[in-house]
C-alpha cells in the first residue's frame, strides 16, 4: 500500500521554504501582488461597510438625521422572537448544504472524472441549473410545485394519492425544505465543476499506481481523491456556512419568508426591516450580526487549521 | 488536445470496468438537473393565461412570438452588448486581481497571511444591504455613479474574494517545484507568474473567471441601482421588465430567461475544451 | 543571485487592466445633459411607457425651455431604488414615492421641498380632491403631489354570474349566500392569495376592514382614539378567519399561500372564482386576462365593496394613493419640477386621456361626466365618476398606516390564517406596533369620514 503510505498530501508536496523567500524586497513583492485586491476591497466592501456598523448604534430611518441609541438595536433583537426564527433557519439551512449539495456535488464530479465519453454534456447539463438566472429558475419551480397543476396532481393522476395533497411552498412546515431543494437544484452542479477542476489536479500517477496496487474504488476515493482536493474541499466547506448566512435570492422571490414567517432568514429579515419597515439601523444591526457569526465561524476554522496544520 | 502518453490510455482502458453503473447515475442526475429546464422552455411558448392553468404540460400552440416580444419589450440586443462589456471585463478582472493576490498568498512573502484570510472571508460575509447605501454616495463622490466602470470595479471587489480563496485552494495543492527552478534561471516574479503559474493553474482561472462572468451576468440589484441611463444596462435587466398589473408575466420571464441562457452557454461550450487537465497537460506527473 | 522586483511590470498589469476596463467603458455610458430635469418613471407595459412619453414627456419638453429627463425603471423595485438613492444624496429631481408615509419620511429628513407657493401658483388647492390635498401635507405644508389614485373593489364575471343566477352583494346576508352556492358548485367564493407578493394580503385586510368594521370606526384607530384590538376589529378578522377555514378565501388556508394574482384574475375569467377584491390597477390588465383564456373581455365588471357587518354602509371606497410626486430639496431647478408636476396634474383631457387608453389611474381631481374622452371603457369612467361624488369613502392601509404597522399587517396576518395565532393575539400586536409610531409621530392624517 505505498499508495497510501504517501501520505494525505495526494500531490506530494515537498518542503516549503524553497518556494517562499523572505527578505524586505520579498515582502514588496508580495504586497504589490496583493495590493489590487486590498485596495478594491476596502474601497468598495470594508469601508463603507463601516459606517453601517456605525448606523446600527444609531435610531436611523434611511433618512432622517440618525441619534445615537447605543446597543438598544441590539438588545432589541436579543429579545426578538423574529429574529430567533430567522437565525434557526439559517442554522438549519447550513446543516442541509453542508451535506446534501457537498455530497451530490462530489458523487457528480467523481463520476465524472472516471468517464471520457460524453464528459462534455454531462458537465453542460449538471451545470445549466446554476447559469439560468435565479428569477426565471424560481418561476419555473413554482409552476411545478403547484398543487393545482403541477408535478403533485401529476403523480396523484399515475396512482400516487397522497402527492395531490402536498402544497410545498404553501405549507409552513414544508416551505423551508422545499425552497432549500429547490436551490440545491441550482447550486450542486456548481459545486460538481469546483471539485472537478479540483480533481484533475490530483497528480494522475497516484491513480495508476493505487490501481497497480489493486486498490478499490471506494478506496481510491477515500484514499486518493478526497486527500488530493482537501484544500478545495475545506474552502467549499467554510463558505457553504458563510453563503447559508447570506441566502437570499430564492427565499426572497419564492415566499419574501411566508408563510406565516416559515422560511425568514435572517437576510429577508433585514431586507423587510431596511425598506419595508424604514429601520436602517436595525437592519445594520442584523447585518453586523450575519457578520459576526460568521466571523465565529472563520476564527474557529482557522484555530482548527492551525492544531491540524492542514495546509489550506 | 495534447497527445497523452500511453499511461493515460492503460487507464481509461481501467476506467471502463464500472461503466454501465457509473453512466447510469450520470443520467439520473442530469435528468434531475435538465427536468425543470425543460418545463422553463414549455413555458417560454404558453400565454400567461395558459401557464396559470397548465404550468407543466406541453404548449398547446406554441407562442413563438413570446421570444419576439420578449426581445423587443426589454431592448435585449441592447442589454447583451452591454453585459458582453460588464462580464469580460470583470471576469478579466477578477482573474488577475485573484490570480496574483492567490499567488501571493501562497508563494510569497506576505504579512500576517491569516489575517489576510481571514478579512477575505469576513468580507464575504457581509450582506450587500449592509453597504449599498454608503457605497452609493462614495460612488457619486468619485464620480463612478452612473458608469459601467463604476459596476465593473463593485464586481470585482465583490467577485473577487472568493475567487482568490478558490485560486489558492488549486495553488496548494500544486507543488512549487517549477516555480523554483524558473527562479533560479533567474526569471523575476511576474514572469514567473505569467509563464509558470498560470498554466498551471489555468483550469482554476477559467473557473475562476466563468463564476465571477456568471454571477455579473445574473446581478441585478447593484447594476439598478448603479446605472441610471437606460442605455448602459445589462441583460438582467430584462427579467424584470414583464410587469403584467402587480405581478409577472412568467412566459416572457421564461423566453427572455432562455435568450440569456444561450450566450453562456456558448462561453462555456468553447471554454470546455480548455478545461484539459491542468496538472496532466504540463507534464507534471513525472 | 537577484530577484527584480517586478514593480514596473506589476503596475502594468494592474493598471493595464484599469485602463483598459476604462476605455471599454468609459465612452458605453454617457452622464447625461446636466440641466435636464431628472424623473424615473415606471410602467406596466411598453404602450404604456411610449404613451407616457409621447403625452406627457414630449408635450412638456416642446412647451418648455427647461427640459425633462425620464429614466425607465421598474415597477417592482421603483419605491426601494428611489428610495436608496435618496437615502444616499442621488435623488432625482422629482422623488416618486408609493403614497404618503413615505413622502413624510422624505420631508421630515428635509429632502424636499415645500410646495405651498407652486400650489398657489398653479392652483393645486383648489383642483386636488380634499382628501387627497390633506394626505399631501407634513406639518401643514404641501410636500407632495398625488398622481395617481384609485379604490379597492369587487371584480366578477358577468357571464359567470348570469349563469349561475348571481348579483354584486351588497350585504353581509348576500354576499355569505353567493359564498355558499359558489363553493357548493365547487367555484372558490372568493379570490385570495399572496404567493408572489406577500404583500397582497393588504388588499384583502383593507377590504375587510373598510366592509367590517367601517370608516368611522377605522378613523378612531387611524387617529388614536380606539383600540386596534378593539371588538369591531376583532370580530371582522374572526369572520374572516372562519370563511377561509371554510375554503371561501382563495380555496383555503394552504392554497392561499400558493394563490398568484394572476392565477385569481384568470380564475375570474374562467369562471374558477366568483369574487375578486383587489385594487383598481387591474382595470388595465383585467382584460387581458380574458382574452388570453379565451373568453370576452367585454364580460369583466367590478361592483363596490359589499357591507360586511350590521352598521357599516354598503359601497365603501378605501381609497388608496398609487404615486405622489415630490422635488428633490437638491434640485437646480425646482421651477420646472414643478411645473412638470402641474403638466401631469394639471390638464384633465391629458389624464383621462392617459386613463381612456391605457387603464392608467389618474390624478384624484373631481372629473364631470363631460370630462371623459370618446371611447373611454365605461367601467373605469363608472369609477372616477362615483367617487368624488360618494361620502363613503374608506382608508388603504397602506396610504394611511405607518410603515411597521402596515408591515405588519400584511406578514403576521399569516400566522392567522395558519391559526398560530388568534386574530385577537394579532390585533394586540398591531396595536403596540402602531401605538409606537403613534408616539413617534409623523403619520399621515386621514380625512375625516363623512
Amino acid at each position: 500500500m505505498s499508495v497510501v503510505a504517501t501520505g494525505p498530501g495526494g500531490a506530494a508536496r515537498p518542503p516549503r521554504p524553497p518556494a517562499r523567500r523572505r527578505g524586505p524586497n520579498r515582502r514588496l513583492t508580495g504586497l504589490l501582488f496583493l495590493a489590487p485586491l486590498l485596495i478594491v476591497n476596502v474601497l468598495v466592501i470594508a469601508g463603507p461597510a463601516m459606517m453601517s456598523v456605525a448606523y446600527s448604534f444609531t435610531d436611523w430611518d434611511g433618512i432622517n438625521t440618525p441619534d445615537f441609541v447605543g446597543t438598544a438595536n441590539y438588545e432589541a433583537l436579543a429579545g426578538d422572537a423574529a429574529f430567533h426564527r430567522a437565525l434557526g433557519h439559517n442554522l438549519v439551512w447550513t446543516l442541509f448544504f453542508l451535506t446534501v449539495p457537498m455530497g451530490m456535488g462530489l458523487l457528480g464530479a467523481y463520476l465524472l472524472s472516471r468517464v471520457r465519453r460524453g464528459q462534455t454534456l454531462f458537465r453542460i447539463a449538471f451545470f445549466i441549473p446554476y447559469v439560468v438566472a435565479t428569477v426565471v429558475s424560481a418561476a419555473v419551480w413554482r409552476q411545478i410545485l403547484s398543487p393545482d397543476a403541477g408535478l403533485g396532481p401529476a403523480l396523484a393522476s399515475f396512482g400516487v394519492p397522497w402527492a395531490g395533497d402536498v402544497n410545498a411552498l404553501g405549507d409552513p412546515d414544508l416551505a423551508l425544505g422545499a425552497i432549500a431543494m429547490i436551490n440545491n437544484w441550482q447550486w450542486w452542479g456548481f459545486l460538481v465543476m469546483l471539485f472537478l477542476t479540483a480533481m484533475q489536479s490530483v497528480n494522475p500517477s497516484l491513480y495508476e499506481a493505487a490501481r497497480l496496487d489493486g486498490a478499490g474504488r471506494f478506496r481510491e476515493f477515500w484514499h486518493i481523491t478526497l486527500p488530493g482536493i482537501r484544500p478545495t474541499l475545506v474552502f467549499l466547506f467554510l463558505m457553504t456556512i458563510i453563503w447559508s448566512f447570506l441566502v437570499f435570492d430564492f427565499v426572497y422571490i419564492l415566499t419574501q419568508g411566508g408563510p406565516a414567517g416559515s422560511t425568514d432568514m435572517l437576510s429577508t429579515l433585514l431586507y423587510r426591516t431596511a425598506f419595508s419597515e424604514s429601520r436602517a439601523g436595525v437592519a445594520s444591526a442584523v447585518g453586523v450580526v450575519m457578520a459576526i457569526i460568521s466571523a465565529i465561524t472563520i476564527a474557529g476554522y482557522l484555530i482548527l487549521r492551525r492544531r491540524l496544520r492542514w495546509e489550506v | 488536445m495534447p497527445a497523452r502518453p500511453t499511461r493515460a490510455r492503460r487507464a481509461a482502458r481501467l476506467m471502463d470496468r464500472s461503466r454501465p453503473l457509473t453512466y447510469l447515475l450520470l443520467v439520473i442526475l442530469a435528468a434531475y438537473a435538465l427536468g425543470p429546464i425543460v418545463v422553463m422552455v414549455f413555458s417560454a411558448l404558453k400565454t400567461p393565461a395558459e401557464l396559470s392553468t397548465n404550468p407543466m404540460g406541453l404548449p398547446a400552440d406554441a407562442a413563438w412570438d413570446n421570444f419576439v416580444t420578449a426581445w423587443q419589450n426589454a431592448n435585449m440586443s441592447t442589454g447583451l452588448v452591454n453585459s458582453a462589456i460588464i462580464v469580460s471585463c470583470t471576469a478579466v478582472g477578477v482573474c488577475l486581481i485573484a490570480g496574483s493576490a492567490a499567488y501571493a498568498m501562497v508563494r510569497l512573502d506576505v504579512p500576517a497571511p491569516g489575517a489576510i484570510t481571514m478579512y477575505l472571508l469576513v468580507v464575504t460575509s457581509l450582506p450587500i444591504q449592509l453597504f449599498l447605501v454608503p457605497l452609493l454616495s462614495w460612488w457619486t463622490r468619485l464620480g463612478l455613479y452612473d458608469t459601467q466602470f463604476g459596476l465593473i470595479v463593485i464586481y470585482w471587489a465583490i467577485y473577487s474574494p472568493f475567487a482568490t480563496l478558490l485560486l489558492r485552494s488549486y495553488l496548494i495543492a500544486i507543488p512549487p517545484d517549477y516555480e523554483a527552478a524558473a527562479r533560479m534561471d533567474g526569471a523575476g516574479e511576474l514572469t514567473v507568474f505569467v509563464r509558470i503559474v498560470m498554466p498551471l493553474i489555468w483550469p482554476g482561472l477559467l473557473t475562476a473567471g466563468l463564476v465571477a462572468g456568471l454571477q455579473a451576468y445574473n446581478e441585478f440589484l447593484l447594476a439598478v441601482t448603479f446605472l441610471q441611463d437606460a442605455e448602459a444596462l445589462p441583460v438582467s435587466i430584462a427579467l424584470y421588465s414583464f410587469q403584467q398589473g402587480f405581478t409577472v408575466n412568467h412566459a416572457l420571464v421564461a423566453a427572455a430567461g432562455l435568450i440569456m441562457l444561450l450566450p453562456m452557454l456558448a462561453v462555456f461550450l468553447v471554454m470546455q475544451r480548455r478545461f484539459v487537465s491542468g496538472y496532466a497537460s504540463t507534464g507534471m506527473a513525472n | 543571485m537577484t530577484y527584480h522586483l517586478p514593480r514596473r511590470d506589476a503596475f502594468r498589469l494592474t493598471g493595464g487592466a484599469l485602463a483598459g476596463a476604462w476605455l471599454l467603458t468609459g465612452c458605453g455610458s454617457s452622464g447625461g445633459g446636466s440641466s435636464a430635469i431628472d424623473y424615473w418613471g415606471a410602467f406596466p407595459t411598453p404602450e404604456t411607457e411610449e404613451f407616457f412619453r409621447t403625452h406627457f414627456i414630449d408635450t412638456f419638453n416642446e412647451s418648455s425651455e427647461r427640459q425633462v429627463k425620464m429614466t425607465t425603471k421598474q415597477l417592482t423595485n421603483l419605491a426601494s431604488q428611489t428610495d436608496t438613492a435618496v437615502s444616499s444624496g442621488n435623488a432625482p429631481d422629482i422623488i416618486y414615492s408609493p403614497g404618503p408615509t413615505t413622502t413624510i419620511g422624505y420631508a421630515q429628513g428635509n429632502r424636499t421641498i415645500p410646495l405651498d407657493d407652486y400650489a398657489d401658483q398653479y392652483g393645486w388647492n383648489d383642483r386636488l380632491l380634499p382628501w387627497a390635498q390633506q394626505l399631501s401635507r407634513v406639518e401643514d405644508s404641501m410636500q407632495s403631489v398625488p398622481t395617481s389614485y384609485g379604490s379597492l373593489v369587487m371584480y366578477y364575471n358577468r357571464a359567470v354570474f348570469e349563469e349561475n343566477g348571481w348579483t354584486p352583494p351588497t350585504t353581509k346576508a348576500e354576499f355569505e349566500a353567493l359564498c355558499e352556492d359558489a363553493d357548493s358548485k365547487g367555484i372558490i367564493p372568493v379570490g385570495a392569495g399572496n404567493s408572489g407578493y406577500p404583500a397582497q394580503s393588504e388588499w384583502y385586510l383593507s377590504c375587510v376592514l373598510n366592509a367590517a368594521v367601517g370608516p368611522q370606526n377605522l378613523y378612531e384607530i387611524l387617529t388614536g382614539d380606539r383600540d386596534w384590538n378593539d371588538d369591531a376589529v376583532v370580530d371582522a378578522l374572526e369572520t374572516m378567519k372562519s370563511q377561509i377555514d371554510k375554503g371561501w378565501w382563495g380555496g383555503g388556508a394552504e392554497r392561499y399561500f400558493t394563490n398568484t394574482d394572476p392565477d385569481m384574475c384568470t380564475g375570474i375569467a374562467n369562471g374558477d372564482v366568483a369574487m375578486y377584491m383587489s385594487g383598481t390597477w387591474s382595470f388595465s390588465s383585467m382584460g387581458t386576462f380574458f382574452t388570453d383564456s379565451g373568453n370576452d373581455p367585454q364580460d369583466w365588471d367590478w361592483a363596490p365593496l359589499p357591507s360586511l357587518a350590521e352598521g357599516v354602509d354598503p359601497g365603501v371606497y378605501p381609497m388608496a394613493i398609487g404615486t405622489a410626486l415630490s422635488i428633490s430639496s437638491d434640485s437646480k431647478d425646482p421651477d420646472t419640477a414643478a411645473a412638470f408636476l402641474d403638466h401631469l396634474v394639471g390638464d384633465t383631457t391629458r389624464s383621462l386621456g392617459y386613463l381612456a387608453e391605457q387603464g392608467e389611474n389618474p390624478p384624484p381631481v373631481a372629473y364631470t361626466a363631460e370630462d371623459f374622452p370618446e371611447g373611454i371603457d365605461p367601467r373605469a369612467q363608472r369609477l372616477y365618476e362615483e367617487i368624488p361624488a360618494s361620502d363613503n369613502l374608506g382608508y388603504a392601509s397602506w396610504t394611511f398606516l405607518p410603515p411597521q404597522t402596515n408591515t405588519a399587517l400584511y406578514t403576521e396576518f399569516d400566522a392567522v390564517i395558519t391559526g398560530d395565532i388568534t386574530p385577537s393575539a394579532f390585533t394586540d400586536f398591531l396595536k403596540i406596533s402602531f401605538e409606537q409610531e403613534l408616539g413617534a409621530g409623523g403619520l399621515p392624517t386621514p380625512f375625516t369620514p363623512q
